[in-house]
């Protein structure tokens, strides 16, 4: 780059050729007032505010539009300049609130950081009410009180500049010149992506995000992207989004894979809390992302993530072992792996996957797929046991590991306590589904009761029907505006034939001791919880009823299978109690993650906690805990959108889905993915949350050092 | 990287104000001009969109009985300022204008702001509009023509301006075939204060005779 | 993490921090100052001006209100409930402040009243190019303390809030702060100044401490990140706690700072009644904001109405307004008809230019009640009806005549007649709270049994307690007078102490 010298208030300041006066002296940290200029955009001289004398030029001139040129000598303060600054900023202000303390932006406003610097605050001028400013402004994502507006036209600018979207535009009516879009349409009808980087780039309070967007705990640049904010690992959403509309899909797994080891099985079953938080649902209906993570895993051929991710560190000659093969374990194990410890896992069951393989049932998540990324860790050097029950964390410990990670998920049952409710052909959730699933005996009538209404009592129910049985009720506590179930849990299985009681509270079981008849029941109005948790009902009397069954399965919760001679401190309910801070349980060297520690909740909690634990075990051992990972290296954004036609309508791919006729009688798959013009449309659904943080930082007068 | 602006010039003729007849409003005139050029302006820059917008509102202000005593040194030093310092033509072109007419019609900008008077009676707010009494035939075309329904008067009545609901707008004077309706200044014709029919009325007092 | 060094650290960049700074540094203390937004001046930004006793400009202005006469004013209006020391110190030192600010190159306008029964001695901040008060005028002042502060060596870091205070045997050894980019930053330092400005912005405190419910029974003004930072800092380290107050006054919510006419209209000296439909208060006084507010307060559901009729209307639209506010500037009822055509469109928000600027709560109250009868209005607003209706009936009577019961000023006695009948609902509204820390009259915090806290220091408006339970609007800019002068003796004291045999590293 070629070097211009140039002198600014006395000081010789060496510039770029081709940088402009306002970006020299700046860079040189010397403050030149200026609002419509920004270092992203291409400059217009609009505000007057960067006005400078320069030696041999008759008049002031913007230093945002010249050029520097070799030997200039520039004076950035005199008497004159601050004349025409003082003006300018007069004239702005005469259209503008006299008032910042109702504006969320008050104290982080340009603006009123400028009335500072250039000592104006109000004007001597006329008030000018601009009538034309609130047309149409109200939409779901970007608050636009245009009163504030000071028509810098940046946000034009960056709109059509830098987006390419190009819906803003200064608008003319009744004499008035007003910031708007063509013919004053609702941002959504003039096809607004939505990104958010006129929000960004506004130097006032007159674009913002609407109130209760973005998180205010997570760090800013977090929190812009909500779906990655409210995901447990912190997914990398929008890259690995904006990859799968690319092609770029085995990019899009190695961003995917930066976080967790188990993403086609995640694919299938995630409870995506990203896609609730999605700032596309504020607009219709969120970003299918859990398909759209399935297909990318589902085409990755090239796989080139995987020399990174097979990196492991030097081995440390530190043994470590993990009770439980569920996903907290194994992601745990991973990561330990990868820090160079040795790891061995020990499961009970004959097979890996915890609640994965013997929870979830197989419709929802094909057994190979779990399998195929267990393998995978196997790959990394962690040895799997299976069949080996442990009975004492302290004992494993003492044989001579030197940290012990207790991973064991929630694997006993809870029935509620009732008469006959120790009779045969009672079961729990997870005696039924986890003898389905490993393909032991179990007995069965023709009638079957599964008490609860959850995602777990549904699994239960739709893997009746796959068993051939014909009858099946589910009785659950609450009404059916507000089951616990997914929606779609609850539509598919009644396309399967599963009839739903709701509002019923379960008061006893008929029979006798040479079998189940039938369950009772009583209406209920209204429940509530009391302060210890306690069940508090409102129940209609004289409702009683009974539904005829032979067979009950209780759906209602579970809880690890442990007990004081586990050798750890447990909590209520059974679970191990850690220091939040470390997982840590009160023995030293012995760590918990997962349900274990905090009662079932879902996969992509489970491989968070894992994380975590692999982090704080590694700096149990010594190491720095660092198990963050680059797999792809990240490419610069594209910057441009473009603007589409009926952006903010597109409806959401769905996936396939077999019929309710051929997906009864089998165990195959039900959910089929999407094919690829599909999940190229979704994944150009996104909104690009994150894109907005390419736009640099303006500073403020105070930061700069000479002002 | 310089601002480019669709329009270059406004359609004024500078002529008309260098040797301005009697009946043309120098203040008037200048705000014309500046409502023509806050419409023309591009609104890239401020000191043509904010300028040319606050120069109208205090020209507007002038000829409504709000100007203020500092209002000539205000707007001199905002037109120095734009005409120095905006990006276009436009801006540049009007406050131009504006700053010969400041200097070379200062009198009748002082008769506006101090005396609430528009000496060629054009600023509506200094004016009244009234139907003289001994031209009046009574014809009622005026009548028809008033937007306001401010006139009231009948066949062969001497017709009267209700002066509460006229705004000067000057419907009127073109349908009166008899050239009996003018705009006035500070000083105000006799006219009745109801109809009165036509040749009764004399300026000396507002007497009424009876006929038979 | 980044360490830093200093003698002082000052949190908060506001006017009490500011003066802090430049106090301290001009005794060559090195100082640090942290301040959490982008820009320095905080609440003071939005003022016009302090108060100040004594001042050269008093003097030019001939106002004859001496230093003794105003401690005077203020005792007897706190009843001697508050720290007389500190008022005594502060009034003595603000006259002095006026100087030392213009020093730093701030100009004056001169000495004001706020209103006709105020005293002269708000001293306005001169903006640029105008020679009339202006709002948001202590923006200029706000930036000239920043830059003496700064030619002064102090170091100044934005976007910088700290988060705890630290000591050591019951000792200040600094504190810890977070950098804009998320970075851990310690500045150790011999005296610490706390200059946060109290918690306007944080309706769980005011509710905890002040008993309001934001939104429901009081609007008052919320400045971005005021949420109590630095009460909750000195409380960890076993600061004491005094009472919180507000500055009371009072608010249309929806209609104040929107509906310029609408407000200004429902703010003359007519009749006001409560949720039972009685008078409370000689509405003479309504343009007594603080005496207001506090009247409201007092009142079911803490709100009070304004009632009025055609009648009113039509006397406002042939005479003017009885008060004309220097804030606003209505004078008479031209817009009446539109803004109130606006407001009860049902979309409230939509037209206004200004409506939109409204925190949810507020855009969203309904606080303006239109009907054709007494009855109905009294439905709508939630008024006892029979008691309404006496009490206009009897209103009514004594216009012309005498306010038998307030004895309200006769000339603002207007009869209440139809056709159509209006009632304003007003609630609390204020400026921000007012004190929280413990001190003493060297702005030393105090533990609760009235220990000082080695180097520990607060001022501004954490602090203000002088107020006793209502502002002080008769000595207008106190509270950013209070804030200058107790940062400017925070900042002198604090060095005064480390210079001093007390001080151990
Ligand atoms: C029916 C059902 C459906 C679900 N559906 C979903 C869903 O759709 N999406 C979703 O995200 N989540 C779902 N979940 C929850 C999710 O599966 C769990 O939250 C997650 O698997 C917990 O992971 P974990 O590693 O902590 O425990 P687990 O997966 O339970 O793994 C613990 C492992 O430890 C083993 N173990 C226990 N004790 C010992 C011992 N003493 N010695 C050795 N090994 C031991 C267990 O056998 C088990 O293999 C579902 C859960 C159930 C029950
Ligand atoms: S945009 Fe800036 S100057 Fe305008 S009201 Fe908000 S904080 Fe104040
Ligand atoms: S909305 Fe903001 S960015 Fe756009 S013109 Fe107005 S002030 Fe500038
Ligand atoms: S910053 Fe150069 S003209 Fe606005």
């Amino acid at each position: 780059m070629q070097k211009v010298n140039i002198t600014i208030n006395d000081m010789k300041v060496e510039a770029k050729a081709g940088q402009t006066v306002l970006q020299a002296a700046l860079d040189a940290d010397i403050y030149i007032p200026h609002l419509c200029a920004h270092p992203d955009l291409t400059p217009q001289g609009g505000c007057k505010l960067c006005v400078v004398e320069i030696n041999g030029v008759e008049s002031a001139v913007t230093s945002c539009t010249t050029e520097v040129e070799e030997g200039m000598v520039i004076r950035t303060k005199t008497d004159n300049l601050s004349r025409i600054r003082g003006v300018a900023l007069e004239l702005m202000l005469a259209s503008h609130p006299g008032d910042c303390t109702s504006c969320p932006v008050y104290l982080n406003c340009e603006l009123q950081a400028m009335m500072q610097y250039l000592g104006v605050a109000h004007s001597r001028l006329r008030r000018i009410e601009k009538k034309n400013i609130r047309i149409n402004s109200k939409n779901p994502l970007i608050v636009r009180e245009m009163e504030r507006c000071i028509q810098c036209g940046r946000c034009i600018r960056v709109c059509s500049d830098i987006r390419e979207v190009g819906i803003l535009k200064y608008n003319q009516k009744d004499g008035e010149i007003y910031v708007g879009t063509e013919n004053d349409l609702p941002f959504r009808e003039a096809d607004c992506r939505f990104c958010g980087a006129c929000i960004e780039i506004c130097p006032t309070g007159a674009l913002r995000d609407v109130e209760g967007t973005f998180s205010k705990d997570s760090p800013r640049e977090i929190a812009l992207t909500p779906c990655r904010d409210t995901c447990p690992a912190g997914t990398d959403i929008p890259k690995y989004v904006r990859l799968v509309g690319e092609g770029k899909y085995s990019e899009a797994v190695g961003i995917i894979r930066e976080k967790l080891p188990f993403p086609l099985s995640l694919g299938y079953v995630c409870n995506h809390t990203c896609e609730t938080a999605c700032k596309r649902s504020k607009l219709n209906s969120p970003v299918g992302i859990r398909s759209l993570k399935r297909f990318a895993v589902e085409n990755d051929l090239d796989g080139i993530w995987k020399d990174k991710a097979m990196k492991k560190q030097a081995p440390t000659g530190k043994k470590v072992a993990v009770i439980g093969a569920g996903p907290a374990g194994l992601t745990s194990a991973l990561y330990l792996a990868k820090k160079g410890h040795a790891v061995t896992v020990y499961e009970k069951l004959p097979v890996v996957g915890g609640m994965m393989t013997v929870g979830i049932p197989e419709y929802r998540l094909p057994r190979e797929v779990v399998k195929a990324e267990v393998a995978f860790i196997e790959n990394m050097g962690v040895e799997i046991v299976t069949d080996k029950k442990i009975d004492s964390a302290l004992e494993l410990k003492n044989s001579g590991y030197d940290a012990v990670l207790i991973a064991v998920g929630t694997h006993k049952g809870r029935k509620l306590s009732m008469n006959l409710s120790d009779q045969k052909q009672v079961y729990t959730a997870l005696e039924f589904l986890a003898s389905t699933s490993l393909k032991k005996e179990i007995t069965l009538g023709n009638k079957i009761a599964i008490i609860g209404g959850g995602n777990v009592a549904f699994d239960c129910a739709r893997t009746a029907v796959r068993l051939g049985i014909k009858n099946i009720t589910v009785i659950c506590l609450e009404p059916k505006d507000a089951m616990l179930a997914d929606e779609e849990e609850v539509i598919q299985a009644q396309e399967e034939g599963v009839i739903i009681k709701n509002s019923k509270s379960t008061i006893g079981l008929e029979g006798s001791e040479s079998g189940i008849t039938g369950v009772k029941h009583i209406d209920v109005n209204n429940f509530s919880f009391g302060p210890d948790g306690q069940l508090q009902l409102d129940a209609v009397e004289g409702s009683e009823s009974i539904t005829e069954a032979d067979t009950v399965i209780f759906a209602a919760g579970q809880m690890p299978d442990l007990d004081e001679n586990f050798g750890v401190e447990l909590n209520r309910g059974n679970r191990v109690a850690v220091n939040p801070e470390t997982l840590e349980t009160d023995k030293t060297g012995i760590f918990a993650a997962g349900d274990a520690i905090y009662g079932t909740k879902v996969v992509i909690e489970a491989v968070a906690s894992g994380r975590k634990a692999a982090s704080e075990i590694d700096k149990y051992l010594g190491g720095d805990g660092n198990i963050s990972e680059e797999l792809v290296s990240r490419s610069v954004m594209d910057k441009k959108l473009g603007k589409i036609a009926g952006f903010s309508e597109q409806k959401r791919e769905e996936t396939e889905v077999l019929e309710a006729q051929s997906r009864k009688c089998s165990f195959s798959k039900v959910d089929l993915g999407l094919d690829e013009n599909k999940a190229c449309r979704e994944a150009g659904r996104c909104l690009q949350c994150d894109l907005r943080i390419d736009l640099r930082k303006v500073k403020f007068w105070a930061d700069y050092k000479y002002k | 990287m310089k601002i480019t602006c669709e329009k270059t010039a406004l359609a004024v003729n500078p002529a008309v104000i260098e040797n301005k007849a009697d009946d043309l409003c120098s203040v008037d005139w200048v705000k014309t001009l500046f409502d023509e050029a806050r419409r023309a302006s591009c609104g890239k820059c401020t000191f043509c969109r904010e300028g040319t917008q606050q120069i109208y509102k205090i020209i507007e202000d002038i000829t409504n009985g709000e100007g203020e005593s500092e209002d000539i040194a205000l707007l001199t030093e905002l037109a120095q300022m734009i005409r120095g310092n905006s990006s276009c033509e436009i801006a540049r072109d009007a406050t131009g204008h504006l700053l010969t007419v400041l200097e070379k019609y200062e009198d009748e900008w002082d008769m506006h702001i101090k005396r609430k008077r528009c000496p060629a009676v054009v600023c509506k707010a200094y004016i009244s509009v009234h139907i003289l009494p001994d031209k009046c035939q009574g014809c009622t075309a005026c009548i028809t023509a008033c937007p306001e329904k401010a006139i009231v008067g009948g066949d062969g009545l001497i017709h009267v301006i209700d002066q509460e609901k006229c705004t000067r707008c000057g419907e009127c004077f073109a349908p009166c075939k008899y050239d009996g309706i003018v705009k006035a200044g500070a000083v105000k014709p006799k006219t009745p204060e109801t109809p009165v029919p036509v040749g009764t009325f004399e300026s000396g007092g507002n007497r009424r005779r009876r006929r038979g | 993490m980044k360490k830093m060094e200093a003698d002082v650290v000052v949190i908060a960049g506001g006017a009490s921090g500011l003066a802090a700074a430049v106090a301290a540094a001009e005794k060559d203390a090195s100082v640090i100052l942290f301040e959490k937004s982008s820009t320095t001046g905080g609440a003071a930004n939005m003022g016009m001006g302090p108060l100040a006793v004594g001042s050269h400009y008093q003097k030019d202005q001939m106002v004859d209100l001496t230093v003794d006469q105003a401690f005077r004013v203020l005792m007897d209006y706190t009843h001697w409930r508050v720290d007389a020391r500190l008022v005594r110190k502060y009034l003595d030192l603000s006259g002095s402040t006026i100087e030392w600010l213009e020093g730093m190159g701030i100009e004056f306008l001169g000495a004001f009243k706020y209103f006709a029964q105020s005293h002269q001695t708000w001293h306005i901040v001169k903006a640029f190019g105008s020679n009339k008060p202006a709002e948001r005028a202590g923006s200029v002042m706000a930036k000239a303390m920043t830059d003496r502060a700064e030619e002064l060596g102090v170091e100044l870091y934005l976007q910088t809030p700290v988060k705890k205070i630290l000591t050591e045997n019951g000792k200040v050894t600094g504190v810890m702060a977070q950098g804009p980019d998320g970075e851990e930053i310690i500045a150790e330092c011999s005296c610490v100044i706390i200059a946060t400005g109290g918690f306007g912005d944080n309706p769980k405190m005011i509710k905890e401490y002040i008993g309001y419910d934001w939104g429901k029974d009081l609007f008052s003004f919320r400045i971005p990140g005021v949420v109590g930072d630095g009460l909750n800092m000195a409380w960890e380290v076993g600061a004491g706690k005094t009472e919180v107050t507000m500055e009371m006054t009072f608010e249309t919510p929806g209609i104040t700072n929107v509906y310029k006419t609408l407000s200004e209209t429902v703010r003359q000296p007519n009749l006001m009644v409560n949720l039972e439909g009685k008078r409370f208060y000689n509405e003479e006084f309504i343009n007594n904001t603080v005496f207001t507010g506090n009247a409201i307060c007092r009142q079911t559901q803490r709100c009070g109405f304004t009632i009025l009729g055609d009648s009113v209307i039509d006397h406002y639209r042939k005479n003017g307004l009885d008060y004309v506010t220097m804030h606003h500037n209505i004078k008479n009822l031209d817009k009446w008809d539109s803004e109130l055509n606006t407001y009860l469109s049902g979309d409230r928000v939509s037209d206004d230019p200004l409506a939109g600027l409204q925190q949810e709560e507020q855009k969203n109250a309904h606080s303006l009640y239109v009907a054709d009868s007494l009855e109905d209005l009294a439905a709508q607003a939630g008024i006892d009806a029979k008691n309404l209706i006496d009490t206009v009936e009897e209103y009514n009577a004594m216009c012309g005549k005498q306010d038998t019961f307030f004895n309200k000023n006769p000339k603002y006695l207007l009869p209440i007649k139809g056709p159509k009948y209006y009632a304003a609902k007003h609630f609390p509204a204020g400026y921000g709270s007012l004190g929280g820390i413990k001190i003493n009259d060297n702005m030393q915090v105090l533990t609760d049994s009235g220990k000082a806290i080695p180097g520990l220091y607060a001022c501004g408006t954490d602090v203000c307690t002088i107020f006793g339970d209502s502002y002080c609007f008769i000595l207008p800019g106190n509270t950013m007078g209070f804030a200058l002068n107790s940062g400017r003796m925070a900042g002198m004291n604090s060095i005064d102490y480390i210079d001093s045999d007390d001080f151990v590293e």
